[in-house]
């Protein structure tokens, strides 16, 4: 089975594309109308990507737009450049976890999936009702660590908390998935427990 | 706690999907908004204009005036004395100094008291 790679582009070539990525982020504080739609382009897909985790499929790209907006807005507050892709990061991701917790930690039952047959592999596993048993903020620290693959420090300046409580939240998220993953099998499409930790 | 590789894997290929809207779709759907947003770091011009009235309102109520100072108690104008007959025009220097001035051309035969 091949593997799948990080939805990120290859952080060894960062520093190349952070500098581009500084001049253009300095042309849209001047005022470069073009500029922001442009930096926004290149961060469409792991935006979306990582607001499906947080918010689910239906709200995600909303949520990203209206985050890309949001950003514009303060783009003035921005004193680094170089800066722009965890400063954008952290404007989309609270956006979605706000979102996320005025939806509340569990789909309406007209809205839970059709049971789905017993998973054998990886991608047989219903991801996004996982995940939807997970607290926003897990969901999110989950994303950022097995997708993006930030360090509990990037994470923890993105989501606005110390780096002890991203790896507490990682933790209880773990601890949840060990708990659902057998029922996985058996295709129950609604929770038997109530989540640990699912409040945060 | 230990990694799950089933969940990481499968949350790898589940969030590699594209998304529906295109990058470039979504770059262009960014600048049609943008259109109708004012530049963030464009002066605000009503919050200028707003700043402005308020400013040129404070001063005007604020500073002094311009137009001269009451005339003292004794310094009445001349044209405004009452006079006591014809000629003569009594004001008071304070409650108990009375002034009269006689207003006579020079070469009168009334004189100041």
């Amino acid at each position: 089975m091949s593997e799948i790679r990080a939805v990120v582009p290859d952080r060894s070539d960062r520093a190349d594309a952070g500098l581009s990525e500084a001049e253009e982020v300095g042309r849209a504080i001047r005022g470069d109308r073009d500029a922001f739609p442009r930096l926004a382009e290149g961060h469409w897909q792991r935006l979306v990507s990582l607001a499906r985790s947080v918010v689910g499929d239906l709200d995600a790209e909303d949520a990203v737009q209206e985050g890309l907006l949001l950003a514009w807005r303060k783009l003035s507050t921005l004193r680094d450049p170089g800066a722009f892709t965890p400063w954008l990061t952290r404007i989309v991701v609270r956006l979605c976890l706000r979102r996320a917790r005025r939806r509340g930690p569990f789909l309406p039952l007209e809205e839970a999936p059709e049971p789905a047959a017993p998973p054998r592999g990886p991608e047989d596993l219903d991801v996004a009702r996982l995940l939807r048993q997970l607290a926003p903020r897990q969901r999110a620290v989950m994303h950022l660590t097995v997708v993006e693959g930030m360090t509990d420090g990037e994470i923890g300046r993105s989501l606005g908390i110390a780096a002890g409580s991203v790896r507490a939240h990682r933790r209880r998220a773990r601890q949840r998935l060990q708990q659902l993953l057998p029922e996985a099998s058996t295709a129950s499409p609604y929770p038997s427990t109530t989540p640990s930790g699912a409040t945060s | 706690m230990s990694e799950d590789p089933r969940f990481d894997e499968a949350l790898r290929r589940w969030a590699a999907r594209p998304a529906r809207t295109t990058p470039a779709e979504a770059r262009e759907r960014l600048a049609r908004r943008l259109e109708d947003e004012r530049p963030s770091n464009a002066p605000r011009w009503g919050a200028l204009a707003a700043a402005l009235v308020v400013a040129v309102l404070g001063a005007w109520w604020l500073l002094p005036s311009s137009s001269p100072p009451p005339a003292p108690v004794a310094a009445t104008a001349v044209a405004d004395l009452p006079l006591l007959d014809g000629s003569t025009a009594l004001i008071y220097l304070d409650a108990n100094t009375p002034l009269y001035i006689s207003l006579t051309p020079p070469g009168g035969k009334d004189q100041q008291r």
